[in-house]
C-alpha cells in the first residue's frame, strides 16, 4: 500500500529570474508502507530537494503530493507542520541540532508545542537515549558529542514523536566507517519496526547493503532508474 | 497549560544560552525605567510634600506690590478684611529670608506670635524654664527653633546661638531652642521660627505692618469671593489663594520634570532604536534555530509565543530591575542624582529620604510605553522567519 504518492512534482528554485534552475522535473512515484526506500544521485541531483518536498519544508513548484491519503500540497502552512509533527521525523544531513541545548532538552523540544505531560515526555526521551546509547551524555551540550553521537542524536530526535515516515538525508555523510555501518544498522533495526524510511544518499556502504527494499537512482531532477 | 509551562521553560534556557546579550538588555532597559521612573517619583514626591506644606497655609494670602515687587503690607485693613462674610481668621505674618554671610545660605525666617506652636512637630527641644503652673511660653526673644540643615551648616547645636544681624548691621543674637522633626524636613530644612518682635528687628518691620496677610476662609467655594471683596479694600494688593499655589507648584514640578523627561526621550528613543535593531534583524543562526524548531513540528504561534516570551521576561526583568533601582535611589538615598534639577535655587537642600509617593497609573504607564514596544518589535521578524520554509533556511 502507498504512503506516499507523487504525480509530476516539479520544483524550480528562483523562476523567472535568471538563475533559475529545475531541481525536480516531472516527479512521479508511490513510496510502499514500511520499506525502505534509497533516493541515489550524484551531488545536485534532486535528492534532497526530493525530500524536503515529502517532508512538507517545502512545497513543489507543480505537481501534487499525498501522504497517508492527504493531498498536501495546498495544505496551510500551519496544517503542513501540524503533519510533519504528527506523521514524520527528519534527519538532516549537518544534523540541524541546537548545539548549546543540552541533549535531553534537544529531544524534549519535539514533544513541547503538544504539551504532553512531563512523565511521558521523560519516558520517551529516556528509552530512545538508552537505545541510541546517549544515556550518560544527557545533561551533556550538543556541541560537545562526537559526529557519531551528533547523528545518534539527531535520529532520537527524529523517533522521538513516534512518526510513521522517517526521512533521512545523507546519513553517513560525516562518519567513518565504522559509525556508518553502526547507522546502517540502526536503520535496519527502524525498517524492522514497520518505518517506512526515505533515505537520500550516495554512499556506497548504504546502497550496498541490505536495507532498502528499493533504489531510486535520480540524476539532474529526473527519475533516471528504479531498482 | 503544560504547553506554556514547557514554552517558559525553554524561553528561559534559550535565554540563559546568551547570558552576556541577555544582561546588556536587561541593563540598558533598567536604565531607560531607571531614569524615567526616576522624574516621576521624584516630582510626584516633592508635590505631594508641597501639597502636605501648603495644607498649613491660609486660604489666602495678600501681599502689597509696588513696581511689582513686594514690599511690606500695612496691617491697617485687617480688621476691615476680618468683617467680610466667610472670614475666619485674619493674622499679619512677619517672615522672609536672611542671607548668612558666613554660609552663602539663604534661610527662611518666620516670626512667631504665639500661634505656630501646633504646627510644629519638634524632634526635640530645650525644657521650658518657665514656671511649674504658668502658661509656657513657646518662645521667648532671642531664642529659635531651627531646620536641620540650618544645623548643619552653621555646626552648631541644640543651645548654641546664632549671630545674625538686623538690616542696620547690629548683632542680633538668637540661642537654638530645638529643631524640627524630619517629617517636615523637606520644607522645614532652612527653616529659623523666631519671635514675631526678633523677626522685625532683623527685618527692620515696624509694628503697623507686615510681610503679608493671611486670610482663613473655612468654605472653600466662598475663597474667590472673599478675593474679590478684599480687592474692593486694596485695590493695590496681590490676593493669592492656595488653590492657586498648589497649582503652581504642581506645574513647577510638571515643568522640571519634564525638561527631563524631554532629555530622557533621547534615551528612550535610543533604546527603541537599539532594541529594533535587535529584535528586527534575525541573526543567520536565530533564523536557523526557528527553521529547526519548525522541522521538527513547532507551528508559527509556538515559535512566535517563545519569542514573546523571552521578550516578556527580558522587559519584565529590567522594567523591575529599573523601577526598584529607581525607588531606592529617589526614596532611600534621597536622589542624589536627581535633587539638582528639583531642589531649586537653595544652599541647603533638603535632607533624606525623601517620603515615599509615587502614582502607580504612572507606573503602568511607563510599562506601556516600554515592555509593550520591546515586545511588539519582535513579533513581525520572528513572523517572517517562522513562515518560512525550513529548507529555503537550511539552503540559504
Amino acid at each position: 500500500m502507498s504512503i506516499i504518492k507523487m504525480d509530476r512534482v516539479t520544483k524550480t528554485y528562483n523562476p523567472g529570474k535568471p538563475n533559475e534552475f529545475a531541481a525536480l522535473s516531472e516527479i512521479s512515484l508511490d513510496i510502499p508502507s514500511g520499506q525502505c526506500t534509497i533516493l541515489a544521485g550524484p551531488s545536485g541531483s534532486g535528492k534532497t530537494t526530493l525530500l524536503s518536498l515529502v517532508g512538507l519544508m517545502s512545497r513543489p513548484s507543480s505537481g501534487r503530493i499525498t501522504i497517508l491519503g492527504k493531498e498536501t500540497t495546498l495544505l496551510a502552512e500551519n496544517f503542513r507542520t501540524l503533519f510533519r509533527r504528527g506523521h514524520m521525523g527528519f534527519i538532516f544531513q549537518h544534523f540541524q541540532l541546537i548545539t548549546d541545548l543540552t541533549v535531553k532538552d534537544n529531544l524534549d523540544l519535539v514533544l513541547y508545542p503538544d504539551g504532553r505531560p512531563f512523565n511521558a515526555i521523560r519516558e520517551r526521551r529516556t528509552s530512545l537515549l538508552e537505545r541510541f546509547g546517549l544515556i550518560t551524555k544527557r545533561a551533556e551540550k550538543a556541541s560537545v558529542l562526537s559526529g557519531g553521537e551528533q547523528q545518534r542524536l539527531a535520529i532520537a530526535r527524529a523517533l522521538m514523536n513516534n512518526p510513521e515516515i522517517l526521512l533521512v538525508d545523507e546519513p553517513t555523510a560525516h562518519l567513518d566507517t565504522t559509525l556508518s555501518q553502526h547507522v546502517i544498522a540502526l536503520f535496519e533495526d527502524l525498517r524492522n519496526e514497520g518505518k517506512t524510511l526515505i533515505i537520500a544518499s550516495h554512499d556506497p556502504l548504504v546502497l550496498a547493503g541490505g536495507l532498502a527494499e528499493r533504489v531510486i537512482h535520480l540524476r539532474d531532477g529526473r527519475i533516471i532508474r528504479q531498482v | 497549560m503544560r504547553s506554556i509551562f514547557y514554552a517558559v521553560d525553554f524561553a528561559l534556557k534559550g535565554l540563559l544560552r546568551q547570558k552576556t546579550k541577555n544582561l546588556s538588555i536587561v541593563a540598558l532597559f533598567a536604565l531607560i525605567v531607571f531614569l524615567f521612573s526616576g522624574i516621576d517619583f521624584m516630582s510626584n514626591a516633592l508635590y505631594n510634600e508641597t501639597l502636605k506644606a501648603l495644607a498649613f497655609q491660609p486660604s489666602l494670602i495678600i501681599q502689597d506690590v509696588r513696581a511689582g515687587r513686594q514690599v511690606p503690607i500695612s496691617l491697617a485693613d485687617m480688621a476691615d478684611i476680618a468683617k467680610i462674610p466667610g472670614v475666619s481668621s485674619v493674622k499679619g505674618r512677619v517672615w522672609g529670608y536672611y542671607f548668612d554671610p558666613f554660609t552663602g545660605a539663604n534661610y527662611t525666617i518666620v516670626g512667631d506670635s504665639g500661634d505656630l506652636k501646633e504646627l510644629w512637630d519638634l524632634r526635640a527641644i530645650l525644657p521650658d524654664p518657665a514656671p511649674s503652673g504658668a502658661e509656657p511660653l513657646f518662645l521667648k526673644n532671642g531664642e529659635a527653633l531651627v531646620g536641620e540643615g540650618v544645623i548643619k551648616i552653621r555646626r552648631t547645636r541644640i543651645g548654641g546661638v546664632l549671630n545674625f544681624q538686623d538690616h542696620t548691621g547690629r548683632p542680633v543674637p538668637l540661642k537654638i531652642r530645638g529643631t524640627f522633626s524630619s517629617n517636615v524636613s523637606l520644607w522645614a530644612h532652612d527653616l529659623i521660627v523666631l519671635t514675631e518682635e526678633d523677626a522685625r528687628k532683623l527685618f527692620g518691620l515696624d509694628p503697623g505692618s507686615g510681610w503679608d496677610i493671611a486670610v482663613d476662609v473655612p468654605n472653600e467655594f466662598e475663597v474667590p469671593k472673599v478675593g474679590e471683596k478684599i480687592l474692593r479694600i486694596n485695590p493695590g494688593a496681590r490676593v493669592i489663594a492656595t488653590n492657586q499655589l498648589k497649582r503652581t507648584y504642581g506645574s513647577s514640578y510638571g515643568f522640571r520634570s519634564g525638561v527631563v523627561l524631554s532629555l530622557n526621550i533621547t534615551c528612550l528613543l535610543a533604546f527603541l532604536i537599539l532594541a529594533y535593531d535587535r529584535v528586527a534583524r534575525l541573526s543567520q543562526e536565530e533564523q536557523r534555530e526557528i527553521a529547526i524548531l519548525k522541522a521538527i513540528g513547532w507551528q508559527t504561534r509556538n515559535v512566535i509565543r517563545l519569542n514573546m516570551l523571552q521578550s516578556i521576561i527580558l522587559s519584565l526583568t529590567g522594567f523591575l530591575v529599573g523601577i526598584v533601582a529607581s525607588y531606592c535611589h529617589v526614596f532611600v538615598a534621597g536622589a542624589p542624582l536627581l535633587r539638582i534639577v528639583f531642589a531649586g535655587w537653595s544652599v541647603l537642600y533638603p535632607p533624606h529620604p525623601i517620603p515615599p509617593s509615587f502614582d502607580i497609573s504612572k507606573v503602568f504607564g511607563l510599562m506601556f510605553l516600554t515592555v509593550v514596544p520591546y515586545i511588539a518589535v519582535g513579533i513581525l521578524p520572528v513572523w517572517r522567519a517562522a513562515v518560512r520554509d525550513p529548507e529555503e533556511v537550511f539552503r540559504a
